[in-house]
Order: structure tokens, then sequence, then C-alpha cells
């Protein structure tokens, strides 16, 4: 079990989950209510030290009045690795919290020793993604992953805190991607990021397809993507290990971890 | 009681399987269903019914803003405002009300306001709305800075109007290195403002701060009671004075018929219309995320939860008016009691009534209604 605790970033607070043996990790999760502990960082705890803090806005923590966009978002998480005392960690980040790893990557580019980015957003996707905030919850939560218990956050049947939450952490979504769901200035600012770096996809991604994965992994200058077969969007709930592996393989090429310890 | 007449312009052959077939009658709905020819037809009728309003003595004609709907066709209120002050001659035009949260610019609200109040001689009421959580949607604007600013823009279109220019405007969401709005508005120190609302806490208290006259569209009586009895108490116990009847106006279906039981049999398919097909606005269109706060979200989803429970309509028609001239007449006299307001605003049409029924119920009301009707 993580050890859970309270950061303090900017005079706020923020909850923030710690476990596992080896090299620092920050884990910077993604939307749809998966900002817990879950399998995945079990998984990664085998290797690392995962420290995995709730980003503001979500998890049941108020939208805060001084973000208005990802770069925002990014120095939080460079005040963030302050409090927790990491210098170069690995960075995992996922989704939206793979946007912020790479935003995040660009200003504070000696900060992190290695990057995996599962199925990050923040690119200018060739089509347009499929547009969430407007569907039901239920359904929205089903292009991130089949296994996510929808159900449960169903607004008129399912638990109404839960479906609040959701609701409440939809808002700071919206706030950094409903008018533009990706940054345009992003792509220009790819060649900032200078150190080891990985990109890894769902195969049957609903919200952006491999082939959004490939052109980000391109203009990243990192291998192609690692494809995780049967997996959708949100790749840490539909298959953890692979996220593991993926982290794992890096960190060796990278010198994080000892070859040896596999 | 002052007598308005309101309007929506809404579509009348919305699609039966909109809710199956697109989802809602709002943001997606295809305009490829929108007919143009009909569409012209449409408007001016419509309008001939508000003109009409003025010719029998309504105090002002009510228009309001929505966008990429078939539920109401003014995305410009100010186009329709404007037009009917050339058409009428007595009638105040109340815009309720410019969403003034939807605009990048709102400094152009406070011109074109003040535009019409200097042409028409003081003949505008300006009404405010942040705007429904589905313009957000359609607008493509966060609904997570709706409110605050709502607020900015009203700061700053009453300063524009009452405070001499050039001015420099710095807020959080507006930026003007020149206020300066030619022309100054008509009405001293600028026309009334109405706010329209759904009784979201925040906005009760700051119409109370202001006294603002709050104008309520479809919502049940016990609910209009609540809102008005929170800023009645706002008034007296925050800003220490006492909110008469003129600070309180609501919207009721009127359909007026010498028989009663042919008044109820006509009007039915007409609501279930509006509340079917107009109304098809499923609940992320209504509350995208941020738009109001967990609370209040939480406590919108208590009540819908509790009417699909009773089997009741997700929508309330508010206290609609419809049987004889005598029924019609008492009830609106005992609801406007009720709820201690002195503004009623009669919507002749609703959804898809043809021109006729709404002329001949509108021609009833000015003959056997409007003359017993304590006005003032």
């Amino acid at each position: 079990m993580p050890d859970l605790r309270t950061i303090t970033v900017n005079g706020e607070d923020s909850p923030s989950a710690t476990g596992g043996e080896g090299p620092d990790l920050l884990w910077l999760h993604g939307e749809g209510n998966t900002s817990g502990w879950r399998e995945v960082h079990d998984r990664l705890a085998e290797r690392f030290t995962v420290h995995a803090p709730t980003l503001p806005g979500f998890g049941g923590t108020p939208l805060p009045e001084w973000l208005d966009d990802m770069d925002d978002l990014a120095l939080w998480t460079a005040d963030a690795c302050v409090a927790l005392g990491l210098e170069h960690p690995v960075v995992v980040g996922e989704s939206l919290g793979g946007w912020l790893a790479l935003t995040s990557a660009i200003w504070r580019p000696a900060l992190p020793v290695a990057l995996v980015l599962v199925g990050p957003l923040g690119l200018r996707p060739a089509e347009p993604a499929p547009d969430l905030f407007i569907k039901a919850a239920p359904e929205a939560l089903g292009y991130l992953s089949e296994r996510i218990d929808a159900a449960a956050v169903d607004p008129m049947t399912g638990d109404i805190d839960a479906a609040t939450a959701l609701w409440v952490e939809q808002a700071t979504q919206a706030r950094l991607m409903w008018e533009r769901p990706y940054d345009r200035r992003l792509e220009r600012r790819l060649h900032h990021v200078s150190c080891p770096r990985c990109v890894v996809w769902g195969a049957v991604d609903r919200l952006l397809p491999v082939e959004h994965g490939a052109r980000l992994a391109a203009a990243l200058g990192a291998a192609p993507p690692t494809v995780v077969a049967g997996a959708g969007h949100l790749v840490s709930i539909d298959d953890p290990v692979a996220v593991a592996d993926a982290t794992t393989a890096l960190a060796t090429t990278a010198g994080v971890l000892d070859g040896g310890n596999r | 009681m002052k007598l308005y007449a309101f309007h929506l312009m809404p579509w009348p052959e919305i699609d039966p399987d909109v809710a199956t077939k697109h989802g809602s009658a709002w943001v997606v709905y295809p305009n490829s269903e929108y007919d143009p020819t009909l569409g012209r037809r449409l408007y001016n009728e419509y309008l001939d019914q508000l003109v009409f309003a003025d010719e029998i003595g309504f105090d002002a004609l009510c228009v309001n803003e929505h966008h990429q709907n078939a539920y109401g066709l003014m995305p410009s209120p100010n186009i329709m405002a404007a037009t009917l002050l050339a058409r009428t001659r007595q009638a105040k035009i109340a815009i309720l009300g410019n969403g003034i949260a939807l605009r990048d610019n709102p400094l152009r609200v406070a011109e074109e306001v003040a535009m019409m109040d200097v042409m028409s001689g003081g003949r505008v009421i300006s009404g405010f709305v942040r705007g429904i959580g589905a313009e957000y949607h359609s607008l493509n604007l966060d609904p997570t800075r709706s409110r605050s600013r709502f607020f900015e823009a009203h700061d700053l279109i009453v300063k524009a109007w009452t405070t001499p220019g050039p001015f420099e405007w710095d807020g959080e969401h507006y930026r003007y290195r020149y206020v300066n709005v030619w022309p100054r508005p008509f009405t001293e120190p600028h026309p009334p403002i109405f706010v329209p609302s759904q009784g979201s806490d925040d906005t009760l208290r700051w119409a109370a701060e202001h006294r603002y006259p709050l104008a309520c569209t479809f919502v049940p009586m016990e609910r209009l009671k609540q809102f008005y009895d929170r800023y009645r108490q706002y008034a007296a116990d925050d800003f220490g004075y006492e909110a008469g009847p003129d600070q309180f106006g609501f919207t009721s279906i009127v359909y007026v018929h010498e028989d009663p039981k042919v008044a109820e049999a006509a009007m039915e398919p007409h609501i279930r219309y509006f509340r079917e097909r107009c109304f098809t606005l499923p609940l992320p269109f209504f509350f995208p995320p941020g738009y109001t706060t967990g609370a209040a979200y939480r406590t919108r989803l208590e009540i819908a939860r509790q009417l699909a429970a009773t089997g009741g309509p997700v929508l309330s028609a508010g206290q609609p008016l419809i049987g004889t001239p005598e029924q019609v007449g008492e009830r609106l006299v005992a609801n406007m009691a009720e709820a201690g307001a002195g503004t009623f605003m009669a919507q002749f049409q609703l959804g898809d009534m043809g021109h006729d029924m709404v002329m001949r119920s509108m021609e009833l009301f000015a003959d056997k209604v409007l003359p017993h009707l304590p006005r003032g």
C-alpha cells in the first residue's frame, strides 16, 4: 500500500501517494477519475519509488483560480517536484498527464531523466478527436477505457457524489482543453525535450488513433510507439503491465535502472 | 401589474425522433432541417404577434438570445429588438437578454443597446444573461469562465454607459485602452437592467444587490416563490431594503378559448411538442462542466432524479394559463399575488402553434381578459 501524504505547493495542499523502492518516478495522471493509486502504480513500484500527486483541480480538489493553461500546470509540476524532493525522476504521463509531462519537459528539460508518454494529448490531431464534453459521462468514459466502471458515475443512476466529483474534475479539463483540445504551439517546441523518451499507445484507442502516436513519436525524435494490443486510450487501466514494462525498458536504456535488475 | 409579451420564435417542424436521431434540438441538430422559406414566413408571423401585443397595450415585448438550436431562433436579440422598435410606437422592447458573457467584445453590447435606446427615445429594457450551458458548446466558450466573464462584462457595460469616457478598462477577461461609447444611452443613467434567471444563488444575491428585476421562465410556482424569497431576503439582510413586486416577473404560457375543454385539448400537443422536441437538451448540453458550482450541479442531479422517479416531466412548463377568459384572468391575478410579482410575461406562442391559433387567442385575451387586469 502506498504512503498517502499531503504536499504543499506554492502554499496550496495537494494529496500525493508514494510507494515502492528504487529510482524516483513521477506519475502524472490523466482524466476520467484516474488520479488514485491503481494497479499500474503497484507494478511500477516493483522497480521504482513511485510518486503520484493529485493534480490541482482533480480527484475532488477545486479548480484553482490561477490555472489558465497547461503552462501553469507544468510550472506547478516543477514546484511539486521540489516539494516531493525529486531531482531527476523518471516521468510517466498519461493522456492529459502526458500532455503535461511533455509541457513540463519543454520548460524544464533537465528535470526528467527519462520520459514515458502514454497516449498523450497535446499535439494537434490530423483529424479532430471526438468531443467528450458533450457526451454523457458513461459514454465519454467508454472512449477512454472500456474497463472504467462508467455506471458508477452515471449522473442519473450512479453514485451522486462520484458523478458530481467527475463533473468537477471535468471542469478542470474544460479549463485546459475546452476551447482548443491541444496546444498548437506544442509541435514547434518539442525540440526542447532532451532526455530519453518513448511513446506508448493503445492499439484500439478510440480517442486518438495509433497514427497520431506515430506522428508524435516522429516529431519528438523518439522510436515508433509501443503499441499495446487490446488496449484503449488509457493503457494504464487496460494493460498496466505493458506500461510498467515500457517504463522499465526505457529506464534501463537511460541507465536509470541496472540492466541486471530486469 | 405590467404586462409583457414573451416569445421564443421556435422552429415548428422539429423531427419527432430528434432525441434518438440527433441527440438534441440544440448545438448538433443539423441545420439542413432548417427551411429558409418557412423561416421567412415564421419570422414575420412571430413579429406580427409581438406587434399586435403592442397594439393592444402591452407594456413591453420580449426577445432573447439562443444559438444554434430549434428552440428559439433569435441568435441576435438586438436585431429583433431593433426591428420591433421600428415597427412599434408604445411598448418597450425587453431584451431578455443579451448573453454578455458569450461576447468576446462586450463593449459591442454597450454600443448596440445604446443605439437602440437613443433611436427609440428610451424604449429599451436591457436584460443580461450568462447564456445557458448549450451556448458554451455552440460558441466554443470555456464554461468555467462563464460567471466571472458575466460579472465583468456587466461592470464594463454599466461603466461605459455611466462614466464619461474615454477611460481605460483593465480586467481579468477584457482589456480596453479606450472605453468611450458613442452614442451614450438616451435613458439616464442607463436603460433598465433585467436579470433573467434560473435561480442560481449567486445570481439572486447579485441581482438583489443591484436591485435588478428578476425574470424567470418556465419555473414552477413553488420554486419561483423560493427564488423570490431568497432575493427578498438578500435585499433585506445584506442590502437593507425591501424588494417590491416591480422587481419580480415570470413567464406563463397563455392560451384563451371560450370553451375550456377545447382550450386544454388544443394546447396539449403543443406543450408536448415543446417539452419533447424543443427541449431535447441532454444534461451535458445543459450543464457543461464548470458552468456552475459542484454543489449546484449536485442539486440539479437530485431534482432530475426526483422527477425521473415520479415520472414527471423533465421540464416544467411553469404555470400555463389555459382556459376561458374568466379562468385565465382569475388565475393570472391569483398567480401574481401568490408570487408577489409585478410583471406578467405572457407567452402566447409555444412550440409548433400556428399563427392563426395564436392570433385568435391574443384577440380574445385583448377583448375579455386585458380590460379586467389591474394595470399600472
